[in-house]
């Protein structure tokens, strides 16, 4: 009985044109959600996963920004797909045009966006690399589609265009792997006993909870006269870049212990900090 | 004739006849023998250093080398007293061969703390005196990547851990009684995870990729095979669980194989667990790798690299409940079964190597 009331029915509903669009913009801002939480818990299972590694650590995030990307371009695919259920020739004639459009109207995004990629291509840093980056220095936490984030040693996040890839230059302190080398300078007096101070400081290293001293990862201590100090430079690896600033107040705390047992100073000239990094 | 080959694969021969019976290591005894000056031999003798991880084999190769020489044999072991300049200023007056045993005592990890190595190292290469060294391997490794150790040391022989087979042969060799075999609980044959790497080399890159990935297998899987022959599959499961829990480290190897045994046998319930180490921070870690390169440290030695005894306290306590650390009356040390994953995890960490 109720079969042959819609059997009338059915083939006369029509769809109005605002009822296609809705659910087609649906579609896709549910495709899209759906794909940011999958590339979210993409990221935070390999996240979580690397974590397992203190050696590769770093290598295994290095696939993060990667999956991201393969996880948006499947879903800009479906998109496309959706709107307008394209042929070969129109998908072509679309890319051009769209890219013609995007790179007169969005030609910051689209930098970005091949900035984005060109860092996950080349590789000028990583996921969990300490880098320097224009003015900022921190452990890279993200590498998105449109921009990378660092954390610096402040905990302040710190969000940065992928398109100045193209235009700065960037430091990578570890790239790519978890130890890394930490310059760390001393400054003596220039009647102590400098000889004393630089075994010291190498035994100070050679003590410390933080480095590694292998044949693959060797430390060096350096001295270098200036006319009213002397400046040891210590270079050691640490086991996690994590622990860079840890080795280092730990280094200093231990080595000038050790340094006033045997009466050597810092020297008594005043330093404007301003001046510090020229005299390095 | 003793043949042993070397870290590089190369083949030596030594002509060599032991008058005692040496279960460990003949071709390192064999090959610290042949450097041995006969009497009448004037020429300078190499210093020797004789290296291993833990201080059982050490032990017994010093043992073996002491009963195989002829001459006058002196023994000094720097674990047990502390030492001062003083001390090594008239060691090698005698005319003798020294064997001074766990010479990375000599050292503590701390500024001054390789005042007393460098004293002894120099002591060492003044004087004309045949001298064996014994030391532990990572501390060693430690010491070559510090000081260059190597360059005071012609002749390093390290002892190397035994394989599955070599490992059999001697614990039964200890034996006098027949010992049987029993696998006394049902077997978990449950999946494990395992931590696996793939190497891809470039050798024309000059390029060493290693990929670490997961995998899963069956604990006991490799032994269906010997299904067939129920009587070999208690021994054969027994000691490989044995060599797993004791990478092939004799000493260790043998203090698990006489947990395992009740009067004459060896039951696998009595076999400790595989253990997991726990998330450490890194004084933790760093007070882990103490232990394992010092074999024996007493709570002052740590001290010494650890001021703060609240934190070193707390640090023992969780190692200690880990299971990882036991303590010995005034002595600290790696337990038995804690061994491989403790080598394990602090590789994986960077603080050891091989």
């Amino acid at each position: 009985m109720n079969e042959s009331i819609f059997e009338g029915v059915a083939p006369t509903v029509t769809t109005t044109p605002s009822g296609d669009i809705s659910a087609l913009v649906l579609y896709i801002i549910v495709l899209y959600l759906f794909t940011f939480f999958l590339a979210w818990l993409a990221g935070k299972s390999l996240q979580q996963f690397s974590e397992l590694f203190s050696k590769d650590r770093v290598t295994i995030k290095m696939l993060i920004p990667l999956v991201k990307i393969i996880f948006y371009c499947i879903a800009t695919w479906f998109a496309i797909s959706a709107i307008l259920d394209p042929s070969y020739a129109e998908t072509v004639a679309f890319l051009g045009l769209f890219g013609a459009g995007l790179g007169f109207g969005l030609k910051d995004l689209l930098s970005n966006i091949i900035g984005g990629i060109v860092i996950i291509i080349e590789k000028p840093y990583q996921i969990g690399d300490k880098i320097a980056f224009g003015d900022y220095y921190g452990e890279v936490t993200d590498i998105g589609l449109r921009t990378t984030r660092l954390v610096t040693p402040f905990d302040d996040v710190v969000t940065i265009p992928n398109y100045q890839i193209f235009s700065g230059s960037v430091s990578s302190g570890n790239f790519g792997s978890t130890a890394m080398m930490v310059v760390t300078d001393l400054f003596i007096d220039n009647n102590s006993d400098y000889s004393r101070a630089q075994m010291l400081v190498r035994e100070t290293i050679a003590s410390s909870p933080y480095v590694i001293i292998s044949d693959e990862f060797p430390y060096t201590v350096l001295i270098q006269s200036f006319p009213f100090y002397h400046r040891i430079r210590a270079k050691a690896y640490v086991t996690d870049h994590r622990y860079e600033f840890e080795y280092q107040s730990d280094l200093h705390q231990r080595a000038w212990d050790a340094m006033k047992n045997e009466n050597i100073s810092s020297p008594h000239q005043v330093f404007i900090p301003g001046d510090y990094p020229q005299v390095i | 004739m003793v043949i042993s080959q070397n870290k590089n694969g190369q083949k030596n021969q030594y002509e060599c006849f032991l008058a005692n019976d040496v279960s460990l290591y003949p071709s390192q005894i064999c090959e610290v023998l042949t450097h041995i000056r006969k009497p009448g031999d004037i020429r300078t003798p190499p210093k020797i250093a004789i290296i291993s991880p833990t201080s059982f084999p050490r032990q017994k190769v010093s043992e073996s080398i002491s009963r195989e020489i002829s001459v006058l044999v002196k023994n000094i072991s720097f674990s047990e007293n502390p030492v001062n300049k003083e001390f090594f200023e008239t060691l090698f007056d005698e005319d003798a061969v020294y064997i001074c045993q766990d010479c990375h005592y000599l050292f503590e990890r701390n500024p001054h703390g390789f005042d007393l190595l460098r004293f002894f190292l120099s002591q060492l290469v003044t004087n004309s005196r045949q001298v064996i060294t014994t030391w532990n391997q990572y501390s060693w490794n430690f010491l070559r990547g510090f000081l260059h150790i190597e360059r005071w040391f012609p002749i390093v022989i390290f002892l190397p851990l035994l394989s599955s087979s070599e490992l059999r042969e001697y614990l039964l060799s200890l034996e006098t009684e027949i010992i049987r075999f029993a696998i006394d609980i049902e077997l978990d044959n449950s999946l494990e995870l395992v931590r696996k790497e793939f190497k891809v080399e470039f050798n024309s890159l000059n390029i060493d990729l290693s990929l670490p990935y997961l995998t899963v297998r069956p604990r006991y899987a490799s032994k269906i095979p010997l299904l067939s022959d129920k009587n070999v599959l208690p021994e054969e499961i027994i000691f490989r669980e044995i060599f797993r829990l004791s990478l092939g480290e004799p000493g260790i190897a043998h203090e698990i194989f006489q947990k395992g045994k009740i009067d004459d046998e060896v039951r696998f319930s009595h076999l400790p667990d595989f253990m997991q180490v726990p998330p450490l921070s890194p004084i933790d870690i760093f007070i882990l790798t103490l232990i394992l390169m010092y074999e024996y440290p007493v709570y002052s030695r740590l001290n010494q690299s650890i001021h703060d005894k609240a934190i070193l306290n707390s640090s023992l306590y969780r190692l200690v409940s880990a299971g990882l650390v036991t303590r010995n009356d005034h002595t600290w040390s790696i337990t038995p079964e804690g061994f491989a994953p403790v080598v394990s995890y602090l590789s994986q960490r960077r603080m050891i190597w091989e």
